[in-house]
């Protein structure tokens, strides 16, 4: 009886995607859950209360598999993932804070207060825990679950000194089903809100991490999950690199693509905004997610919207920018000739000296700085880890870092570091690394670590014991990564660090 | 019962002349019960235990006879002749849906006749976890190989290691050092850990996953802990180790700071014939004086080590888990005087290391 | 506390002016590593990697075993229990070693 009556309002649904009918996908997860999780008033038990990201459905279904002998296909997991993801979602707002996690932002730092930070947030992302809505007895249970499978969380250090499960159970759990309970407003009107189809033409703009600044045109064809995604990527120089592949939507704003961009495999985490007009996210490396750039992007005819320049800042003299947007027809440059191109207008520039170009068109508007002396260099990201690895089939890859020198002016205060300092761009830079102190020097890290490339790109050395180092230890090391660029210098600290052997997508 | 009790307690202990070389017990991946001599470094006994070994905490028999094991992820404890690789004892904590699992919480009574564990029971229904309240486990050792509790008590969350005392006493460490009463289960604060009396400490912090102590009849632990300038606990004066431990002749109890916090140490021992000097074990091997406070000498290991332990004559000191070799240093000078493979190559992880005395 | 590197100073002067939370904040590393010192994952309770097992090998079981670090180690207690399969000496056989959350799972 409770089968039907979900059945018939299950009917009435069609998934926010659009990818296939809601009845079909639930008769799916009946038939693939429904022999561990018990039908209840609002739908299987466990499953019905909770919202997560499409990662953490997949997260949960890999889970099951791996420790609870479910035997699930690749394409029925996908589909289970897109009907849980759109019918028991997050709303934007509700992902919005976290998305670096979704992102894999090998940069990104988090701040929890107390007690989940050290409860929760010691172990994995603090967004992992909070990318969830649950009821109250959800995140009670969710509490026994980490005992059950986690046997030693109370004996670990910061779980040791605690009574942890207590605290799990009076504390945390209350704590999180008033910060994120199943219901909320937010979901509700996402859920009610009207959603333009994510088909048709985006300019983007994003950086290729070792190639260069990039700007491009993707088209999306399709009427549900998985859309066609085709277009292409020009770099600075002109060179174009063609872009292909396939973009599942979930939650009716969720973008997640693998491309093919010139010959290298990408994938795009994004969010579309929530009239559906533009795009912001994160594009990386698909076998290698620590080389990513932020990418952003706007549909075409949504208006005039300037994202940004390729390059981002340029030497003084004559240069060729690209002003990437959309509707910039008849940009009105301060200096400079503008010619409106698919990727929003082309820009012939001829400056002299510090200073920046402005450009506006259609109360759209964005700026370019042209330099012949910088005050002042920054890295970015200001400290990172790496990760030895490879030297064998079956082990994680190594994980690389990627650094930036940011060309900078002091500001009217005529001093650097400070907050009045004004952000140049991106400068060509030469690369080296240090020992970060004397234990390093001692053990000679830079000697091992790994290497430091000339495009800021820095590649550890393989895992294992190394029989040459003391103590066998692995090629890991605490460097001091260094840039000189235009007379200036600028650091910033690096750990490579072992493996990680579990890599889920939210980490 | 007392006076039975003490009875057996002195033969055992007049039954093994100390000076007559030691044995060291230990467990290995894949499935290896290693007992060695200590003098030779030669294999005396090489049990297959079966599957699964981990964690390969071990409590010995009094008779230092029975090596029993907690295995099979914690969940079972053997006990195996380590003479003859007989297995005389079994008992599987989890049945049905109900997981126990012992978190290095494992000992045998002063004469032979108990085993104690505490268990953490968990339920697994079809779609959920059930955390349920631990027991402190009472097992006759002559129960065979399907044993089952002889008696059950509620226990303290996140109990770990255990030792008995001759005086019929079970020592549990946890957030406090408790004393059990296995006969009904009664509980008391032995050394007070969460709950010192220390006005200007953060509260200690303990790993206690390695037995050691049992050659000075002694339950050693050590402590971590923030002290401060005053009791308002703003500024730090400084991070220090300490030591607990439990006389098991006599019940009495000491704890005290012995070093500030200079290097990680995992596990310590001292010796019955040099009681002020303390071993301390991880990256590098330290041996502090506790009378006074010093650090007498400290050498850098080849790799990290988890346990140690000494010789009953105190000359040799054992470096053990991790991988697949025990380090042997001389307890003066602390140079590496040899080492003892496993032969299967199997890592050690985060097993015990015994010295037993041989009789 | 001795500084084992120029981390532990500033958490120790940190500390020192009871600036517990900015202590926290250092310990924080980047978003997914273990803050759990026992005496770390990635790095140690000072930020930097001196105090952690050498090598990692040496610890790994020791890790694995007991359900240390479950995000970044698979756990031999609960959830890869075959992890360690053929693979008895982790110094010799890391090679064997893999990472466990499968490659086709992606949204």
């Amino acid at each position: 009886m409770q089968l039907q009556s979900r059945g018939l309002t299950a009917a009435l649904l069609i998934s926010v995607a659009g990818a296939m009918p809601a009845l079909a996908s639930e008769e799916l997860l009946q038939n693939i859950c429904s022999s561990c999780h018990t039908a209840e008033e609002n739908g299987l038990s466990r499953i019905s209360g909770q919202r997560k990201t499409p990662e953490g459905w997949m997260m949960t279904i890999v889970r099951m598999q791996q420790a609870h002998g479910l035997d699930i296909s690749a394409g029925d997991r996908r589909a289970i993932v897109q009907h849980l993801a759109d019918t028991q979602g997050l709303a934007p707002s509700e992902a919005a804070p976290y998305r670096y996690a979704l992102e894999k932002d090998p940069n990104a730092q988090e701040s929890f207060d107390e007690p989940f930070a050290s409860m929760c947030s010691r172990c994995h992302t603090g967004a992992r825990g909070v990318l969830q809505n649950r009821t109250a007895e959800e995140w009670e249970l969710h509490m026994d679950f980490h005992v059950g499978h986690f046997p030693t969380i109370e004996y670990q250090a910061l779980g040791r000194d605690r009574e942890w499960y207590k605290i799990a159970r009076t504390e945390i759990a209350g704590y999180l089903a008033e910060r994120n309970p199943l219901e909320t407003a937010a979901w509700a009107d996402w859920q009610a809100a009207d959603k333009q189809p994510v088909a048709g033409d985006w300019v983007v703009m994003t950086d290729l991490p070792g190639v260069g600044e990039a700007y491009g045109r993707l088209t999306v064809s399709g009427e549900a999950s998985p859309y066609q995604v085709s277009g292409e990527f020009m770099m600075a120089d002109g060179t174009t690199h063609p872009a292909s592949g396939q973009m599942n939507l979930y939650t009716g704003y969720e973008w997640r693509a693998n491309l093919d961009i010139g010959g290298t495999a990408y994938r795009q985490v994004l969010a579309l905004s929530e009239d559906g007009n533009s795009l912001q996210g994160r594009q990386f490396d698909r076998s290698n997610d620590a080389l990513g750039a932020p990418l952003s992007g706007v549909r075409e005819g949504s208006g005039s919207v300037i994202l940004g320049t390729v390059p981002s800042a340029v030497p003084a003299g004559e240069a060729q920018v690209q002003v990437v947007g959309t509707g910039l027809d008849g940009l009105d440059a301060s200096a400079g000739e503008a010619t409106a191109n698919a990727f929003g207008a082309a820009l012939s520039l001829a400056a002299e000296g510090n200073g920046a170009v402005t450009f506006s068109a259609g109360g759209a508007q964005g700026q370019i700085a042209h330099y012949t002396s910088v005050d002042s260099l920054r890295v970015e990201p200001e400290f990172t880890i790496a990760r030895v690895g490879g030297g064998s089939e079956e082990g994680p890859a190594a994980v690389p870092a990627y650094f930036n020198a940011v060309g900078m002016w002091n500001g009217p205060d005529g001093e650097a570091g400070t907050e009045d300092d004004v952000r140049i761009g991106r400068v060509e830079a030469q690369w080296t690394v240090a020992n970060a102190h004397e234990h390093a020097a001692h053990m000679k890290d830079t000697e091992f670590a790994g290497e430091m490339q000339s495009n800021g790109i820095f590649l550890p050395a393989v895992a294992g014991p190394n029989p040459d180092r003391p103590f066998s230890a692995n090629n890991a090391g605490e460097l001091t990564v260094q840039a000189e660029a235009m007379g200036q210098q600028a650091e910033a600290m690096l750990i490579v660090t072992v493996q990680r052997f579990i890599d889920p997508p939210i980490r | 019962m007392k006076s039975a009790l003490f009875a057996a307690a002195a033969f055992c202990a007049s039954a093994l002349p100390l000076a007559a070389g030691d044995l060291l017990v230990t467990v290995a991946r894949p499935s290896n019960l290693y007992v060695f001599d200590a003098e030779d470094r030669s294999v005396k006994a090489d049990c297959d235990l079966g599957a699964n070994v981990t964690p390969g905490v071990i409590a010995m028999s009094p008779d230092n006879r029975i090596a029993y094991v907690l295995l099979n992820h914690w969940q079972d404890v053997v006990g195996v002749d380590i003479e003859t690789c007989e297995k005389v004892f079994h008992a599987a904590q989890s049945e049905g849906d109900v997981t126990r699992r012992s978190l290095a919480s494992l000992a045998v009574s002063k004469d032979g006749s108990q085993i104690y564990t505490v268990r953490n029971p968990v339920r697994k229904l079809t779609d959920r976890y059930e955390v349920m309240q631990p027991e402190f486990a009472v097992y006759d050792t002559a129960a065979g190989l399907e044993a089952e509790p002889a008696a059950t008590f509620e226990a303290p969350r996140r109990s770990t290691l255990m030792a008995s005392g001759r005086n019929g006493q079970v020592y549990v460490a946890g957030h406090e050092i408790y004393r059990v009463d296995p006969s009904n289960g009664k509980t008391e604060v032995a050394i007070a850990n969460a709950s010192w009396d220390r006005p200007t400490y953060s509260p200690p912090d303990v790993l206690a996953f390695w037995p050691t102590g049992s050659q000075n009849d002694e339950m050693l632990l050590m402590y971590t802990a923030a002290v401060f300038t005053d009791e308002a606990q703003q500024e730090m004066a400084d991070f220090v180790w300490g030591y607990q431990s439990v006389d098991l002749t006599s019940g009495e109890t000491e704890i005290a700071d012995f070093a500030s916090f200079e290097v990680l140490m995992f596990s310590a021992v001292r010796s019955a014939v040099d009681p002020k000097h303390l071993y301390g074990v991880y990256t590098q091997l330290s041996k502090h004086n506790l009378e006074t406070q010093e650090l007498v000498k400290r050498v850098d290991l080849p790799h990290t080590y988890y346990v140690i332990n000494v010789s009953s004559d105190g000359k040799e000191i054992y470096v053990a888990g991790t991988n697949d070799d025990i380090g042997i240093y001389d307890s003066e000078t602390l140079e590496r005087t040899g080492e003892i493979r496993m032969p299967s190559g199997g890592d050690m992880s985060v097993s015990t290391l015994h010295v037993v005395p041989q009789g | 506390m001795k500084p084992l590197n120029q981390k532990a100073e500033r958490v120790q002067q940190a500390a020192a002016e009871g600036q517990m939370d900015e202590v926290r904040a250092m310990q924080t590393v980047t978003a997914g590593c273990a803050t759990t010192f026992d005496p770390g994952w990635e790095v140690d309770p000072f930020g930097g990697l001196a105090a952690l097992c050498q090598p990692m090998e040496a610890d790994l079981y020791g890790c694995s075993d007991p359900c240390w670090w479950p995000a970044q180690v698979p756990d031999i207690m609960v959830n890869h229990q075959n992890w360690d399969e053929g693979a008895p000496n982790a110094a010799k056989d890391w090679r064997a070693l893999g990472a466990t959350y499968p490659t086709d799972a992606e949204t």
